[in-house]
């Protein structure tokens, strides 16, 4: 049957509807594929960066700590099975201080004769690093900050400040090409006397022979290799930075889930509507002999062409969304991430999500649409009142939010692995979602009933009528109510949990960063927090400036604990000042002597993932081989996502290699904080260092979570608008199917003014409805996301309503539904009166 | 041999038909027990005042709702025990529906809407056309093929809905008040065209109707009352009876 014809009319003849069916899918779709997009970037980036910087090596052997080691075996590992050639570097974060500032980047000490079988270099101009005290830069990189070919580059380096000179500029190719060509190529024995490790390395890269398998390779290689040593391939250095996104990344994915449930929502909605204007329509199909299977049928493939132009449109927005979001993740992380790749698996999702939300959101309703009475669809006399709500929606959403908080007792005992858990969750909060839309129609009722006294003394007795009208279509009534409430209830969890965290992220600055002001060479990417370390005899000069007290030392040190990449921060601690740390489990007063003893502190992801509290201990990867760690206390840590350590520096300096500061970390005398600020400004304008204070430091963190949040409050208010649009449909089709009624009233001699008044009550009605389950689902909502971050975080971020905001999204939801209402108002109350007499 | 006796098989055959509505007090007996045979080829009228249970007997007969007790048959085939589909067939193929209120499908041209019962049956659509177009020439409407029913006068949407119902060449022809909605001028021509259609296509046609004017149009009229056939007649087919047929008021208006 071709019925297609009729069905593409429907969707022509009513271009409001469609356009909102298809914003329905197309926001639900960009979302998906936007978020998946980006997450995919940022879980590449690391990856890809050291698969790049590693070239053709397929596996590298690194020192515990990735710090040097002297490669005594290369000899031992060319005679492995299956290794082609062994190529010794040194690969280390450090500065380089431009003529335009300090900027961050990647030091690779080559030895340029071997390195080309490694790695592929395209020279724009100049040469490969030949002597002592050269450097070779990507073109792009040097022209931005002003380096020039033949010209000194001054590096700042845990052995002080290096002048190299450049002597080549590479195209933006191979390991050139990563990170915005953030990477600097010297000798590997430029970069040993730079970082302070004479005859070491800190990477032996393999290259394996075609066909070998690398973990056949890894295995051979493991026995030639001494204790504190191990084989790794090269992307797995990347992992780290999987942690630090974790949250981030739960975020988005929860984000995901409810813009799929929101759009399938109003895809549901207006189709529901759609329905009902066309029950005579879709009768007379039945009456000419059309079976219920083709209506249903016909109905289906409605949604299914919606679906697909819908997809459509997503995919385009969704493009455009994952550029603007990866820039927002770039700030996030502090690192230039690769370019966005449209790959073929979120595209593939966000096509087939399309019509599939739409056909998922319509079946029901198109099955039943088929399988109404023909003889009440062909006359409207038999058709009377709109017949009562079906009660199997609502009991089937009470059954699944039974069934979500039945799967929520793993997911908050941490019955469940953490992988698994980050699974569940996205779904759990769409079932509680798409549950408390279903029961919507059991309580909009008894709502009405609630608002229904407050109509007349308020509203008068055209808000009276108003309520009248909207009781007359529970169906529609509902799903409106149900629109709003959707929009009330993303916008007052998701909101309620940022600002949660941005107040517990600004509550753990406090508490963490508790010296007056912080020297380094640059700021870390915050994925991998690799610092670029600076010379430990800088501590004397600082120490020795007006104004400064004490000087406090921290390093950024990549551990392996249980085979898991882990963070360890290696500081000294002021006597004088409390610990800087926002303790979970553990004893205050006795920290400082645990820490002493060479005890660790713990972020809480770790703790969670290696089931690690106090007293207990674990075993720490180092030079050495494994030596069990105990644990002092478990704190709340935002670096790398909480899966990172403190030590005590001495300690921890004895049992890995690292070498130089990666942060100075300086208290004022008191009283003199204006003059040390003075004097340190002063100082690192000479050295080329960047100076944070507390505050500074403060600002920079909020600077670089501005993206992401903006991103989602972006995300939050095109829910809200979403959502005006099926406010404004259902007034509409209310006004309309109301126009003899509007006639009636008008001939009786209602003013003009009063039909707007009543369309408006109408709106006000429908929000005042919407806002009490609203509030109350959201911030159920809110609270629930905020107890499950603490199955995957190990702790749980301090919850609290922030009351003027809740109320301000209520505030919106009946803006909105004013707004909304202001065009069907307007236009009955215009209404001919002869014409509105004459409607059918 | 099998035409022949197809030919002799009743176009309609009720039996016992009753159709009750509601439960305890709000109970309603629309029909209680009618027998009826229409033949092939005859015009039958049925009038009764309002809640006589007309209407109620034409849907039961055009399977748009099930009888409490009792039988249709169309065309000798029993409609009692067909499942939804089987009876859709029913009305797709031996069943023309033409509404008072015209039933039309706003969104298609006038030749869409009289196509469309040939495009549900699996059609193409230019073959469909074709035989749209026939019919619509068949009630003289062939020229407003392409306009929308908005854009058509009531009488016209009328023959476009007669024409929609005569596509599919059905045994039966219902017909619910079809000038209901219509000035007497274009009731008259739309009576005009259902006459025409049984004395020159040998077309059965069971209209409602509470128009007497219209009513002695066919060939045979049924009255009902309170469910239930009250009297029953052959209609004269010359002009003079039937001015007399209306002067004793057989029309209970």
């Amino acid at each position: 049957m071709r019925l297609t014809r009729y069905s593409l009319r429907e969707l022509r003849l009513r271009p409001g509807r469609t356009l909102l069916t298809l914003l329905g899918i197309a926001f639900g779709v960009a979302a998906v594929l936007a978020i998946a997009l980006v997450i995919d970037t940022t879980r590449r980036a690391y990856r890809e960066m050291h698969e790049t910087i590693a070239g053709r090596a397929a596996l590298e052997v690194v020192a515990e700590g990735l710090g040097g080691f002297r490669p005594t075996m290369l000899d031992a590992l060319r005679q492995v099975d299956g290794v082609q050639r062994v190529v010794p570097v040194v690969q280390a974060h450090t500065a380089l201080a431009s003529p335009k500032g300090v900027v961050g980047l990647v030091l690779m000490g080559i030895d340029p004769q071997q390195d080309g079988a490694s790695r592929h270099y395209a020279f724009r101009a100049g040469r490969q690093v030949v002597a002592d005290d050269e450097v070779v830069l990507e073109a792009g990189f040097a022209r931005v900050y002003g380096l020039e070919l033949g010209k000194p580059v001054r590096f700042l380096t845990p052995s002080g400040t290096a002048t190299l000179t450049l002597v080549g500029l590479l195209a933006p190719e191979g390991p050139a090409g990563i990170v915005g060509g953030h990477i600097a190529f010297v000798p590997i024995e430029t970069a040993q006397r730079l970082l302070n490790i004479a005859g070491q390395v800190n990477s032996i890269e393999l290259v394996l022979r075609d066909g070998t398998m690398p973990s056949a390779v890894a295995q051979a290689v493991r026995g030639a290799l001494s204790p504190g040593l191990l084989v790794q391939e090269p992307a797995t250095r990347g992992s780290l930075s999987a942690h630090s996104m974790l949250s981030t990344e739960q975020a988005l994915a929860a984000m995901s889930a409810v813009s799929l449930v929101a759009g399938a929502f109003v895809i549901l909605n207006t189709f529901l509507m759609s329905l009902g204007e066309r029950q005579r329509q879709l009768a007379i199909l039945r009456a000419l002999g059309a079976t219920r299977r083709q209506v249903t049928r016909m109905l289906i493939g409605e949604a299914a062409v919606l679906g697909i132009a819908g997809a459509a449109l997503g995919i385009v927005l969704g493009m455009l969304a994952s550029l603007g979001m990866t820039r927002a993740m770039e700030q996030l992380q502090g690192t230039p991430l690769p370019t966005l790749r449209f790959v073929p698996g979120p595209l593939l999702l966000a096509a087939l999500i399309g019509p599939g939300m739409a056909v998922a959101a319509t079946y029901v309703p198109a099955w039943l649409a088929a399988r109404r009475n023909l003889l009440t669809g062909l006359f409207e006399e038999l058709r009377g009142a709109e017949p009562a709500l079906r009660r199997w929606p609502s009991v089937l959403g009470l059954a699944i939010i039974v069934a979500d908080s039945a799967l929520l007792v793993p997911i908050l005992n941490r019955w469940l692995p953490a992988a698994t858990i980050t699974a569940l969750l996205p779904i759990c909060m769409a079932g509680f979602l798409v549950g408390a839309m279903l029961v919507m129609p059991l309580v909009t009722g008894p709502l009405l009933a609630i608002v229904a006294p407050l109509a007349r003394p308020i509203l008068g007795v055209e808000g009276q009528l108003a309520l009248g009208q909207l009781r007359c279509r529970p169906t529609r009534t509902s799903l409106t109510v149900g629109v709003l409430f959707i929009a009330l209830v993303v916008t007052i969890a998701m909101g309620t949990s940022l600002l949660n965290n941005i107040r517990d992220i600004g509550r753990w600055t406090e508490r963490t960063i508790t010296a007056d002001f912080m020297v380094r060479s640059v700021i870390p990417d915050t994925g991998v927090v690799a610092g670029a370390a600076l010379p430990e005899r800088l501590a004397e000069r600082l120490v020795a400036l007006e104004g400064v007290r004490r000087i406090d030392k921290l390093n950024f040190v990549a551990a392996r604990v249980a085979g898991e990449h882990v963070l360890l921060l290696a500081r000294s601690h002021d006597p004088e000042r409390p610990l800087a740390f926002d303790l979970v489990e553990g004893n205050a007063d006795m920290l400082r002597d645990q820490l002493a003893r060479g005890e660790a502190v713990v972020g809480t992801m770790m703790a969670q993932r290696m089931k690690l509290a106090p007293g207990s201990s674990f075993k720490l990867d180092t030079r050495d081989g494994p030596l069990a760690i105990k644990v002092a206390a478990v704190i709340s840590e935002y670096t790398v996502g909480g899966m990172a350590f403190y030590m005590e520096r001495d300690a921890a300096r004895r049992l890995l290699n690292f070498r130089g500061v990666d942060v100075f970390m300086v208290a004022a005398r008191d009283g003199q904080q204006a003059a040390a600020e003075q004097r340190l400004q002063q100082f690192c304008h000479d050295e080329q260092l960047l100076l944070q204070s507390q505050a500074d430091f403060q600002a920079w963190i909020n600077r670089m979570m501005a993206g992401v949040l903006a991103s989602m409050w972006l995300l939050m208010a095109l829910v809200f608008v979403v959502a005006s649009l099926g406010v404004v449909n259902t007034l509409t089709m209310n006004a309309l199917e109301r126009t003899r009624d509007f006639g009636v009233l008008r001939a009786i001699g209602m003013l003009r003014r009063q039909v707007r008044k009543m369309v408006l009550g109408q709106a006000i009605t429908l929000a005042a409805v919407s806002v009490l389950p609203g509030v109350a689902v959201g911030c159920g909502l809110a609270w629930l996301m905020n107890v499950s971050t603490k199955a995957i975080l190990g702790r749980q971020v301090p919850f609290a309503i922030d009351v003027p905001f809740v109320i301000g999204c209520a505030a919106a939801a009946v803006l909105v539904s004013l707004l909304a209402a202001a065009l069907p108002a307007r236009r009955m109350a215009r209404l001919p009166l002869v014409q509105a007499l004459k409607y059918e | 041999m099998l035409a022949l006796e197809q030919s002799k098989t009743p176009a309609i055959a009720v039996r016992g038909l009753a159709k009750t509505f509601g439960a305890g007090e709000t109970r309603v007996e629309a029909l209680r027990g009618i027998d009826l045979e229409v033949p092939r080829g005859q015009f039958v009228a049925v009038m009764g005042p309002s809640g006589s249970g007309k209407s109620t007997l034409l849907h039961l007969i055009g399977g748009l709702d099930r009888p409490t007790t009792g039988s249709v048959q169309i065309g000798g085939n029993d409609c009692d025990n067909l499942d939804d589909d089987a009876l859709a067939l029913v009305r797709r193929r031996q069943i023309g529906f033409v509404f008072q209120t015209f039933n039309l499908l706003d969104v298609l041209t006038a030749l869409e809407n009289v196509a469309l019962p040939l495009v549900i049956d699996g059609a193409t659509q230019a073959a469909a056309n074709e035989r749209a177009l026939a019919a619509m020439h068949a009630v003289g409407i062939e020229h407003r093929a392409s306009h929308r029913p908005t854009e058509l006068s009531g009488g016209e949407q009328q023959r476009v809905a007669v024409a929609r119902a005569l596509v599919t060449e059905p045994l039966v022809l219902l017909a619910d008040e079809p000038t209901g909605n219509l000035d007497t001028a274009h009731g008259d021509q739309v009576m005009q065209l259902l006459r025409q259609l049984v004395d020159e296509r040998g077309q059965t046609i069971f209209m409602v109707t509470h128009d007497p004017s219209h009513a002695v149009a066919a060939d045979r009229l049924i009255l009902l009352r309170d469910g239930m056939m009250v009297d029953e007649r052959q209609l004269a087919r010359d002009g003079e009876a039937r001015r007399a047929l209306l002067a004793q008021g057989v029309a209970p208006r």
